[in-house]
């Protein structure tokens, strides 16, 4: 069987590498990036609890507002309105054009705050350790929806998908569907429940074919699904790494993951130990791995997220180290 | 590489076993590992869970029941599994009470491709919140193999203190099989951690009523 190599010619550069605070920067630590829908600005979630904001264009940092503990999520609901939740309990809402000042919306769940979601009108939280999810309508703001039946452990994140679909995943290893219209009755609104096996670290959602889910468990197994059969299309561990051409050898753990529409393809993100990114791609068979870019020389401990911005071609990482880096990342084919 | 002396687990192990025998309990003792973690922060960094399958059965009295179809059901019929299909499930009218007694009866659950897209439909949440979500099954695997595969997997999980037990085995396993549990799931514990053996203060190994035995 002849196999097919690629030697692709990605070239990638590194454009910014810089913590917020210099002065404090040894003691920070960001555990996650998101963007606004335009990529016009990134927000992070930082150990220290201050709630951080990179202007994409000028690349300069600014500071929204901050909470009492480390920051646990962070999410854009419009593309000038952020929301982050923190072990101190609090989910707060801000606007991102005043800068330093207090949120919006200040709800509360029992703390701590695990993830959160936002989208139009409602906001979800989940929260504490055995599966704790409260729900509001942000125009009808009283008491939160509980909705605790679909997880028996602490609910790690959540995504809103368009058709009024909300999924979470938990350290209980599952990915829930509940069918956000056919609430309060959560018992009809759970829709599909996915067992992934172990706890679940990420999850995202890209449109291939079909609508697909891709997932990291905390023991660094990638699985993909598809959500039209529920059907696990691939399972790769941190060692189906096909590493003949990479110098680095195996990675350590799985970061996130990314899908470009444009080359239609699914990249994954591996991290080493010392701070490299090495980002992967599916081989045919899509139990092994492909590395293809390298990202070094940016960080130096690990890296926990990473985020691609289809608009200007790059890619935001952030890590342990307390820094935010830009890379610059250009893909040309040559497969023989 | 790893700091583990085979040595010290294996005299570790014979210890216990030997002291399981000499003061018989009316049950069969769990072996259990314990891990102490340090240079850690529980807010900083990936937290530190989920589920590894070990090569020997820790816990042989797991209750197993398929939820299957009419091939499985079959199939686990023949090796003395409990099983039920669709209709049987059916008949629970998703009411929450009989549900959660069922839940109850059993530790894990297996069940066919076909039938498990249905099931939150079927039988609501229950599951999930009992955390007896069960794990998937085609037919194109071995039921039995998959049952002993989910009666080895074991969970674990830290949570706000620096310190975490696992059930590697029981005191009816033969000495070979403990160490085997005991080192694998050490060594894959352990490169899950950031600083890999740097992260690990201790390690303990101990039977149910016994005392606790230092590996690390």
């Amino acid at each position: 069987m002849k196999r097919r190599y690629f030697t692709q010619n990605f070239d990638s550069r590194l454009i910014f590498c810089s913590s917020p605070n210099k002065e404090s920067s040894s003691s920070e630590s960001f555990s996650k990036v998101a963007s606004n829908i335009l990529g016009t600005c990134n927000i992070f979630c930082a150990y220290s609890g201050i709630v951080w904001c990179l202007d994409v264009a000028s690349l300069r940092f600014f500071q929204i507002g901050s909470h009492e503990d480390a920051l646990s999520d962070v999410a854009f609901g419009q593309t000038a309105a952020a929301i982050s939740c923190s072990y101190d309990g609090k989910v707060n809402i801000w606007d991102i054009r005043s800068p330093h000042s207090a949120p919006v919306q200040s709800l509360q769940v029992p703390p701590p705050a695990n993830c959160v979601a936002w989208q139009e009108n409602f906001v979800a939280c989940g929260f504490q350790e055995s599966g704790g999810l409260f729900w509001w309508d942000l125009r009808n703001l009283g008491d939160p929806l509980n909705l605790e039946e679909s997880h028996a452990e602490a609910v790690t994140q959540l995504l809103f998908m368009d058709d009024a679909k909300l999924i979470s995943g938990g350290e209980d290893g599952y990915i829930c569907s509940i069918e956000t219209d056919k609430l309060p009755d959560e018992d009809e609104a759970l829709d599909y429940v996915i067992n992934v096996g172990s706890a679940i670290y990420r999850f995202g959602l890209y449109e291939a074919m079909n609508p697909y889910l891709w997932s990291i468990t905390r023991t660094q197994e990638l699985f993909c699904f598809d959500l039209d059969t529920l059907d696990a299309t691939s399972k790769n561990e941190r060692k189906s790494v096909l590493h003949t051409k990479h110098k680095l050898g195996n990675i350590d753990y799985f970061i996130s993951c990314f899908y470009d529409a444009l080359e239609g393809r699914l990249f994954i993100g591996g991290g080493l130990d010392g701070g490299q990114i090495v980002l992967l791609t599916q081989y045919e068979d899509t139990n092994t791995l492909v590395p293809l870019v390298t990202l070094d020389k940016g960080h130096q401990d690990v890296v926990r997220d990473l985020l691609w911005n289809s608009n200007n071609q790059s890619i935001t990482s952030v890590g342990e180290d307390g820094k935010v880096c830009i890379w610059k990342v250009n893909w040309e084919k040559a497969t023989q | 590489m790893s700091k583990l002396q085979t040595a010290t687990v294996r005299s570790a192990v014979a210890e216990i076993l030997k002291e399981s025998q000499e003061k018989k309990r009316n049950f069969v003792e769990t072996v259990e590992l314990q891990i102490g973690l340090k240079n850690y922060d529980t807010k900083k960094d990936k937290r530190f869970s989920g589920s590894i399958k070990l090569p020997y059965i820790p816990k042989p009295k797991i209750q197993v029941a398929v939820l299957g179809d009419a091939i499985h059901v079959q199939q686990a019929q023949e090796l003395g599994i409990d099983a039920y299909d669709v209709e049987a499930l059916k008949k629970f009218n998703k009411q929450k009470k009989p549900i959660k007694k069922f839940a109850k009866k059993y530790d894990a659950f297996l069940a066919s491709d076909s039938v498990i897209k249905q099931l939150p439909r079927i039988l609501g949440p229950a599951l999930n919140k009992a955390g007896k979500f069960p794990t998937p099954i085609s037919h194109s695997d071995n039921l039995q193999e998959k049952v002993n595969e989910v009666k080895a997997t074991i969970k674990f999980q830290l949570k706000k203190v620096l310190c975490m037990g696992v059930a590697v085995g029981n005191v009816e396993m033969t000495e070979d099989q403990l160490v085997a549990n005991i080192t694998l799931a050490i060594n894959f514990l352990v490169s899950l951690l950031k600083k890999n053996w740097q992260n690990v203060k201790s390690l303990h190994i101990k039977s149910t009523m016994g005392k606790p035995k230092r590996i690390f």
